[in-house]
């Protein structure tokens, strides 16, 4: 597996931009339907930031959005056989992302807000070496990030994937709402609603 | 804050992710140019929007690579991704489900109902069902009620015939002479006897073949023991309209015999009316 990997990681290289590389990814979905665990695992090594860093805002766990992200995938290997061809690969990915974050969210007891500066009081300060990093900004710069996080973890779910989809993964509010198979308006709505929610919580500090 | 601010305010957050047409853009910019308040709420979301720029994505721990093997679906995993309340539901069903197996089969017979495979779950199995006997017609006691029905038939129809006769009899005998009388008693006695023994010949002979009817009849209703009473009337009757017969029979005889009677009466030398 690990030669296995290095061979993907020296393939992983970025052939054109836009259309080269949707013409690549539809080849690696294309093979993987057809049983080519090695393509879907070019498929993963490209989609697995942006996976893994959505179940973290999501879910403000590491462990947890790792082991989210690892069953996204293992879900979609399982599954690419659905997968219809003219439908995105991104958005297909997003929704198994979102629904496995959603239903992890879910299985929390009610008012339960996880955070990761909750749960690791250390966490901002760790792997922090003082003799490297010791300007003040870097300190302020962590205290903003544990006050975004703990803002975005307080918004409802339903507005916190909307925010993340659209802020920080950068999808068209329409591709956000085939994502979640949600009325564009609605989307809409979530989203201004939870910008405003973070305003209050964020904009006056 | 103008009347127009909350408009506004409402395209502010558009305007940051140029979410709005050209014409609504120059309009909210015209206004932020002359309204501190909305500016300064631009000026938040922008902050807010800063600030949250500033949770940039972070490398993975790891990578999440898929094996051949994964492939398959396993139980075990797919109850791990339902809720709880899906998990609850699917853990008690599965429960329910396997009590009642166990109790059904645990309860349960097996056997055959006339030839049938019969199963039974926690009961007996049903008792065995046998034919009901058909109601026995009792032939003797029919016999008997029916013989004596023809017999008070017929006696009823004698008596009634005799009390006609005697009647048309004591009618005829007025305005006779006294020899004539005697004479007609003599004959009378005489034809009463025979009436007499003819009656009792056709009495006899009535009961032999209303004996011999009956005894068919009775083979009949013994062979055909569903065929009801209706059948049994019908053969009343038909023995009824033997019965009248042989009645007009004797009837014919007893008017010649009365004619014979009348004409001897006339006949007799040196007699006047």
């Amino acid at each position: 597996m690990e030669e296995s990997l290095d061979h993907l990681m020296q393939q992983d290289r970025p052939l054109d931009a836009g259309a080269s590389e949707k013409v690549q990814e539809s080849a690696w979905v294309s093979a993987s339907q057809a049983g080519d665990a090695l393509a879907f695992n070019r498929l993963v090594l490209k989609w697995e930031k942006p996976v893994y860093n959505l179940s973290l805002r999501m879910l403000q766990d590491r462990d947890e959005a790792a082991e989210a992200s690892q069953e996204v995938f293992c879900s979609a290997f399982r599954n690419i056989r659905r997968f219809r061809r003219d439908a995105k690969f991104s958005t297909w990915i997003y929704r198994i992302a979102v629904n496995q974050c959603i239903s992890r969210l879910r299985r929390r007891p009610p008012g339960l807000h996880l955070s990761m500066d909750d749960q690791r009081p250390e966490s901002p300060l760790k792997g922090w070496n003082p003799a490297l990093e010791s300007h003040e900004g870097d300190l302020m710069r962590e205290e903003e990030r544990r006050r975004v996080r703990q803002a975005l973890g307080r918004l409802p779910a339903d507005h916190k994937v909307v925010v993340e989809l659209k802020f920080y993964q950068e999808l068209t509010f329409e591709d956000i709402a085939d994502v979640l198979e949600t009325p564009l308006s609605t989307v809409k709505s979530r989203f201004y609603s939870g910008l405003d929610m973070l305003k209050l919580r964020l904009g006056g500090a | 804050m103008g009347t127009g601010c909350d408009h506004f305010r409402s395209l502010i957050p558009r305007a940051m992710l140029a979410d709005l047409d050209p014409a609504e853009q120059r309009e909210l910019d015209l206004h932020l140019a002359e309204c501190a308040p909305c500016a300064g709420e631009r000026e938040l979301y922008a902050q807010t929007l800063g600030r949250m720029r500033s949770l940039e994505d972070v490398p993975v721990p790891r990578h999440f690579l898929v094996y051949p093997e994964q492939r398959q679906s396993n139980p075990w995993r797919l109850f791990r991704s339902l809720t709880p309340v899906w998990q609850g539901s699917l853990a008690a069903g599965i429960l329910i489900l396997f009590l009642v197996s166990a109790a059904a089969a645990t309860r349960i017979q097996v056997g055959t109902r006339d030839g049938a495979l019969v199963l039974a779950f926690g009961g007996a199995l049903p008792a065995e069902t046998k034919p009901v006997p058909a109601a026995r017609l009792d032939t003797t006691e029919m016999e008997a009620r029916i013989a004596r029905i023809v017999e008070e038939k017929n006696r009823k129809e004698e008596l009634e015939w005799i009390r006609k006769l005697r009647a048309e009899l004591a009618q005829s005998q007025r305005g006779f002479t006294r020899n004539q009388r005697t004479l007609l008693e003599a004959a009378l006695g005489t034809l009463e006897t025979r009436v007499n023994a003819r009656v009792d010949e056709t009495a006899r002979t009535l009961d032999e073949r209303r004996a011999q009817s009956l005894t068919a009849l009775y083979q009949a209703i013994k062979l055909q023991q569903d065929s009801g009473l209706a059948l049994v009337d019908a053969k009343l009757n038909r023995l009824a309209i033997n019965g009248e017969k042989k009645n007009s029979e004797i009837d014919a005889i007893l008017d010649t015999i009365l004619q014979v009677a009348d004409l001897n009466t006339t006949q007799l030398p040196g007699e006047k009316r």
